[in-house]
Order: structure tokens, then C-alpha cells, then sequence
């Protein structure tokens, strides 16, 4: 079975993947790293320390073959102004 | 599962085995000694199970409960989808299945994480000492409510903690449950799971898990190298797991 590697972004951190996991397909990796990226969104963005978290996926000779990324935008909006009573 | 040619006598051999489930019940409460000997003579037959393989079935209507007398063995659930949850991680002198006395079909598996060898007791012999013994009874309902207290504890977990400060907890709980039964050496102990076992324990994908294993060492927590941790910051690792042994019942008092 081919080995993947799941090199996380989280802002400006890295951490990298140094051993690998493997798996009977591409899609089975995909399957992970997209998990991977939705729950480490899930435990990270809503704190603020990043607003984007990627997970790099690898092939056994280390070449990038896709990419996840989860991102939260929050805007805050300006209410319009009560229109005056009459 | 096969059973051990040698019947019991892997118990006369190693008594020890046998006295880890009288240990885990002394802390609970002080045993007398026409106790004790009832606890050594309730193993009916000795099993040795393999590595991956069930020492209880979902579904099945056992006749008698099993202690794990040596290796990790595992509660869990199948999904229909193939997923797995892990519910309840157990460590020798543990009754796996004890309930099933009570409730009698099973509602979840047990399998073996390591090769284990495990203690097999009727339960026409527990039902006897329920009749004949009902302070040991008690002490062995003190083991169940134990369990269903580790079980809230893991919901709790799961629902309201980062994974980081989830897997704290699941490796405060295992310390705390070896320390109880002298399985562990200083904070150094054994856990013989792979990440994708503590993922299924932890609900957690494979990565999530690795990753949250480097920031606990980075952090300066654990090292964990091979089968052994060793928490390098006990009273660090519990703060961040909000961790209090409560749950665990460990005071010995009039029960």
C-alpha cells in the first residue's frame, strides 16, 4: 500500500508529517486529510490563533499531490441606523 | 480464542495475575481474608486471545465474565459504514464484561489490542457471591459503576474538549488506572495502542491524532517512545486535561 504524508499549515505554524500513513488509494488519503482538516478547524479556528488551516498531503516520494484547506471568515457588519420615530 | 491446555494453572504459576483484580477492588474497599480467597478461586479456565481478536461478541449472551489478565483489550462498536468506536479501554485485572451478568446480551464487542490472556468466571459463581458474599457482591458493583463513571467521563471528553486536552485526559485516565494496579514505573507506562486505535478510542482521524501527540510533546508533557510514555509534566498534563480522578472511585472506605 502506498505511504502518504500529512503536512499541516495552521497560519504561520507547520508541522510537518514525518512518518507517514498508508493507504490503499489516493481517495482513502483524501478521505483522511479532509477529516484531518475538519477537525483540526473545528478545535482551532473558532479560538482565532489561525483563520486557515491547511493539510498538505504527500506522496511516498514526497511530492505534493493535493491540498485542503478549511478557512473561517467572520464579518462584523455595521447595522443601519434605527430610522427616526415619528 | 483458545483455551489454555493448562487450565488454571497459569494462575498457580503467576498468582500475581489473580491478585491484580483484588488489588483493583482493595482500593475501593478493605478486603477480609475469606474474601481474597474467594476471589482466587473464581476463575473457572484460563483463554489466551490473539492480537485483533474478540474475547466477547456483540450479541452474544455470554455465561460466564472475563478478566483481563494480561494485555490491552478493548470495548467498541461498529457502524454500520465500517467505522469504529472505541468506548472503554481495559488493563489486566480488569473485568471486561462483568455486566453481562446483570444484562446479559451484549450491546458492544471487547477485542484484544495486545495478545491477551484473560480469566474466564461463571456466572453462576458471581451469582453465588452475590448470595453467600454481598459485601465482595458490592465491591464488584463498585467496579461496574466505575466503568458507566469512565464512560461519562469520556463523553464528556468528546463533546466538550480540544482534541488536544481530550487525549490529556484519556492518558491521565490510563496512568491513574495502571498506577492503581502498579503497572506503571514512576510516570513512565505502557500503552500499546497505534494512533489509529487512539483515534477510534478519541474519535479522531489518524492525523488529527499524530498531530496532537507532537504538541503534547512539544509541549513538554509526554514523551512517548514506541509502546512506552512517560508524562514529564504530571501536574501540567492533568491541568490541561481538566482532569480529576473522582470518577474513579479510588478511596477505600466502608462500601
Amino acid at each position: 500500500m502506498p505511504r502518504f504524508y500529512f503536512d499541516i499549515r495552521e497560519g504561520t505554524r507547520f508541522v510537518p508529517d514525518e512518518e507517514g500513513l498508508e493507504f490503499d488509494s489516493l481517495d482513502a488519503a483524501e478521505r483522511e486529510a479532509a477529516r484531518a482538516a475538519a477537525e483540526i478547524g473545528r478545535d482551532r479556528l473558532p479560538k482565532g490563533d489561525a483563520r486557515d488551516i491547511t493539510v498538505e498531503l504527500k506522496n511516498e516520494h514526497r511530492q505534493r499531490v493535493l491540498t485542503v484547506t478549511i478557512t473561517m471568515e467572520i464579518h462584523r457588519v455595521d447595522p443601519e441606523p434605527e430610522p427616526p420615530r415619528t | 480464542m483458545r483455551q489454555d491446555a493448562s487450565g488454571t494453572s497459569i494462575l498457580r504459576r503467576n498468582p500475581i495475575l489473580n491478585s491484580l483484580l483484588i488489588r483493583k477492588l482493595e482500593q475501593y474497599d478493605r478486603l477480609p481474608d475469606e474474601e481474597r480467597q474467594v476471589l482466587e478461586r473464581m476463575v473457572a479456565r484460563t483463554a489466551v486471545v490473539s492480537k485483533g481478536e474478540d474475547m466477547v461478541r456483540e450479541g452474544d449472551r455470554p455465561t460466564e465474565s472475563t478478566i483481563l489478565l494480561t494485555g490491552f483489550a478493548a470495548r467498541y462498536n461498529l457502524l454500520r459504514d465500517g467505522k469504529r468506536q472505541i468506548t472503554a479501554i481495559h488493563v489486566p485485572g480488569d473485568f471486561v464484561d462483568l455486566h453481562s451478568f446483570l444484562t446479559k446480551k451484549m450491546d458492544h464487542a471487547v477485542v484484544a489490542i495486545t495478545p491477551c490472556t484473560t480469566g474466564m468466571v461463571p456466572h453462576e459463581t458471581i451469582r453465588g457471591i452475590s448470595e453467600t458474599h454481598p459485601h465482595l457482591a458490592r465491591l464488584l458493583g463498585v467496579s461496574i459503576a466505575v466503568d458507566a463513571a469512565a464512560h461519562r467521563q469520556w463523553i464528556v471528553a468528546m463533546g466538550r474538549q480540544s482534541a488536544l486536552e481530550h487525549t490529556a485526559h484519556l492518558l491521565c485516565e490510563l496512568f491513574v488506572r495502571l498506577q492503581s494496579v502498579g503497572l506503571t514505573t514512576d510516570h513512565s507506562f505502557k500503552v500499546p495502542l497505534t494512533q489509529a486505535e487512539l483515534g477510534d478510542a478519541l474519535g479522531l482521524s489518524t492525523v488529527h491524532v499524530n498531530r496532537v501527540l507532537q504538541d503534547l510533546r512539544r509541549d513538554g508533557l509526554i514523551t512517548w517512545r514506541g509502546e512506552t510514555v512517560v508524562i514529564e509534566d504530571w501536574p501540567g498534563l492533568q491541568q490541561l486535561a481538566d482532569f480529576d480522578p473522582t470518577f474513579l472511585s479510588l478511596e477505600v472506605e466502608p462500601r
